[in-house]
């Protein structure tokens, strides 16, 4: 009916469909057993931290819990939900000792559909998986966990669980995530169940479960299911002769540099049971470390050889294990860019090799190269660069691809356009100036998203109007009570303004005298400058223009230096007329210090000199 | 001028034996702590709940590190005690129309228990069976 040709296009097509849209069937959910405000439902407010992004205690619990689920999905190959009950309950803990938690399968099954050998128990997250049907009502795995660990100075002398995705727990903390991993682990059929302290198999009659039919007693050459209560028994302490004999294991001796012997890698069966971890893990002395070792010793760095002793139990894998990516937080922002962190993981590349690309469903607020990620390790760094001046919201999608198949999260981006802020730096509020001051006014304006704005800054007078634009400008103002408004206006046409008040002095009783001066030296405008208020024999009105004065010369008060001032000068000198204050206070212009005239207090020859040289043209100042 | 020679290889083919047999010796101190009270048993050595292993000739002697040891506090066993069952006794077989299924009850459960060391250390062992007393 069809050619060769339109089957192979259809099934071309299928195959970029099925590469580009991969879709990992195992679904493993946490059932939240926990009760309102506690557990999973702590509404503790917490921050972020190592790529959680629970802002609860509840929600980063939960966070883990689905994290090390989907660590696990990513590896089993299955259509068989599996359910894993937890909940957060106080157990045991003193100051230097805590039961953490406890979990397991929580039901084991044989003789079911598909199963490859009769009469042999599996647990029934596994037999599910070998059905390819849900066999019981019940949920797969079920796990409790201590909640007393955390913010509890008598528990573990206040150490708490770490809630962070990163591996990078402090010194004194407990990693949640490992632990979860290790015991879905278990949970998942990385456990014997013969009676280790009688060597008794499970049941009556005594059943083989999965995992013992690989444990072996190396030195007698037999597998468990294949030896004596007693030989069992003693098996479980036969330091580094209990192997795990599964092909898949066995094809990763080459990875480990201790912990293996005679071609297997050894379970851990210390001399003394006491212990109470032996069998169900690998030997403690297996390097490098790994998650299934009975002492948990290093970071999260995946399941390592556990994923290749489930297929060796029966599990069906996946061939290739897409990456894994962490929730990403949504974000809202005001300024030119901002960061957020997530979390990556893959069980078989390396995280350096991985490779993202990323898609927003608003182009026009923020577009692919606005997005970059920065780090290496588990814990990366999104940066989020919106187009300058665009406001609104934007759905982000990090891709992360192996190479072979690619895995999304998505984020709400909202961009808004924060108020610019302004500070008057000079003069302060309520300065007051005379009215032929030059008043300096200066401003700093920032925004966050166009940084430094102070150029911008536009300067009015409530009296004189608009006085400039700049981060500087200077004015003379009018007399009168100004109020000087600074404002500020960002690319997003948002504004700012700050105002302060300037008085500016003028001479409004008309007595010579400007009132700022009046009001200074006499606390009132009453005086008109005849009188002399310090009694010095010097007129209020010579006092005022003797501060106003300047050393140039001007010995006739006439605005100008010229040879009528020689001609006065020369009658000073001659004891022909008694210099005024104020003339003294124009002549004295000697010594010259540095070109400027530098009074001495006293008129002689010498301020003479200088005058007829300035008159001469011959000096300036 | 060859009897010369020859002396001189003999010795350059002594120095690298002797240096290969040195590499051999394990690294007294390194990584993993020392054992005690050792006594032979074939190629494995054991001792007082420590142990080393002597896994092949190409094999360095290594030892299990000290927190196999934990000595657990007397609440933490009363509850581990209470978690953890890995006696089958009692637990039924049910027949089904999918298969043979077991209820495990909350049986042969593992049990994570955090112990802070004199370092200040954390250390965490997985507890499969209770502790004998």
């Amino acid at each position: 009916m069809f050619s060769n040709d339109f089957i192979k296009l259809i099934f071309i097509i299928c195959s970029v469909v099925l590469h580009v849209s991969p879709l990992n069937a195992t679904q493993i959910t946490i059932v939240n057993l926990d009760g309102a405000n506690e557990g999973f439902n702590d509404n503790t407010p917490v921050l972020s931290v190592g790529g959680n992004t629970g802002t609860t205690i509840g929600s980063q619990r939960l966070q883990v819990f689905e994290y090390a689920a989907r660590v696990w999905e990513t590896i089993i190959d299955g259509n068989v939900e599996i359910k894993v009950e937890a909940n957060f309950d106080p157990l045991t803990c003193t100051s230097s000792s805590a039961v953490l938690g406890a979990a397991g399968t929580t039901a084991l099954f044989r003789d079911f559909p598909n199963v490859p050998l009769a009469l042999t128990l599996y647990p029934v997250a596994l037999a599910n998986n070998i059905a390819g049907s849900d066999l019981t009502l019940l949920p797969d795995i079920r796990a409790i966990f201590n909640s007393d660990v955390d913010n509890n100075n008598n528990c573990l002398n206040n150490t708490n669980w770490y809630y962070g995705l990163d591996g990078n727990k402090p010194f004194n903390s407990v990693e949640l995530l490992q632990v979860v991993m290790h015991e879905i682990a278990h949970g998942l059929g990385f456990q014997t169940f013969v009676d280790i302290t009688t060597g008794q198999k499970f049941g009556t009659p005594g059943r083989n479960d999965v995992y013992m039919l690989n444990l072996e007693d190396h030195s007698l050459g037999q597998t468990w299911d294949q030896l004596t209560n007693n030989q069992r028994l003693a098996s479980v302490t036969d330091t580094t002769d209990l192997h795990w004999v599964g092909s898949n294991v066995t094809t990763k001796i080459g990875d480990y540099t201790s912990g293996v012997n005679q071609g297997h890698v050894q379970q851990y069966a210390p001399a003394s049971l006491a212990t109470g971890s032996s069998v169900s893990h690998f030997d403690s002395v297996l390097t490098p470390d790994e998650l299934m070792e009975p002492f948990i010793t290093s970071s999260s760095k995946g399941p390592g050889l556990a994923i290749q002793l489930m297929q060796d139990i029966g599990w069906q894998l996946f061939s290739n294990f897409s990456p894994i990516i962490g929730k990403l937080s949504d974000v809202n922002m005001a300024g030119l860019n901002t960061e957020t962190q997530f979390v990556i993981g893959d069980n078989d590349t390396a995280l350096t090799s991985l490779i993202f690309s990323f898609a927003s469903s608003n182009i026009t607020l923020i577009d692919s190269p606005g997005l970059s990620v920065a780090g290496e390790e588990a814990l990366r760094t999104l940066i989020i660069t919106p187009n300058t001046g665009v406001t609104g919201t934007a759905t982000i999608t990090v891709n992360v691809s192996d190479g072979t198949t690619t895995v999304s999260e998505s984020f709400l981006l909202t961009v808004t356009n924060s108020k610019p802020t302004i500070v008057i730096d000079s003069p302060a509020d309520g300065t007051s100036y005379t009215l032929t001051d030059q008043i300096t006014f200066q401003a700093t304006a920032t925004d966050a998203e166009d940084g430094l704005i102070s150029e911008n800054t536009q300067w009015t007078s409530s009296i004189d109007g608009v006085l400039g634009t700049g981060s500087i400008v200077n004015a003379v103002l009018s007399v009168g009570t100004h109020n000087i408004v600074a404002s500020i206006i960002d690319s997003g046409g948002v504004t700012s303004s700050v105002n302060i008040t300037v008085n500016v002095y003028g001479d409004l009783d008309n007595d010579g005298m400007n009132d700022l001066w009046e009001l200074t030296n006499f606390g009132t405008l009453d005086r008109n400058g005849s009188g002399d208020f310090d009694g010095d024999g010097i007129s209020d009105l010579d006092e005022y223009l003797i501060s106003i004065s300047k050393p140039d010369g001007d010995l006739n008060i006439d605005g100008i230096v010229n040879v009528l001032d020689i001609l006065i000068a020369q009658q000073i000198l001659n004891g022909q007329l008694v210099p005024t204050p104020l003339q003294l206070a124009h002549g004295d212009v000697a010594p010259l210090v540095g070109g400027v005239p530098a009074p001495d207090g006293q008129y002689n020859i010498a301020d003479m000199l200088v005058l007829m040289r300035k008159v001469a043209g011959i000096i300036s100042y | 001028m060859i009897k010369k020679s020859a002396i001189a290889l003999f010795i350059i083919v002594f120095l690298i034996l002797f240096l290969f047999v040195i590499s051999l010796k394990p690294f007294a101190g390194s990584g993993k702590e020392e054992a005690v009270h050792v006594e032979v048993k074939d190629q494995t050595v054991k001792g007082d709940g420590f142990k080393a292993q002597v896994s092949s000739i190409n094999h360095p002697v290594q030892k299990v590190s000290k927190s196999d040891q934990q000595k657990l506090e007397p609440e933490i066993q009363n509850e581990l005690q209470k978690l953890l069952n890995t006696s089958s006794e009692g637990l039924r077989e049910v027949v089904t129309e999918k298969g043979v299924m077991v209820d495990l009850e909350d049986r042969f459960r593992t049990a994570p228990v955090a112990t802070i060391n004199k370092k200040g250390e954390v250390l965490i062992q997985d507890h499969i069976s209770p502790p004998k007393n």
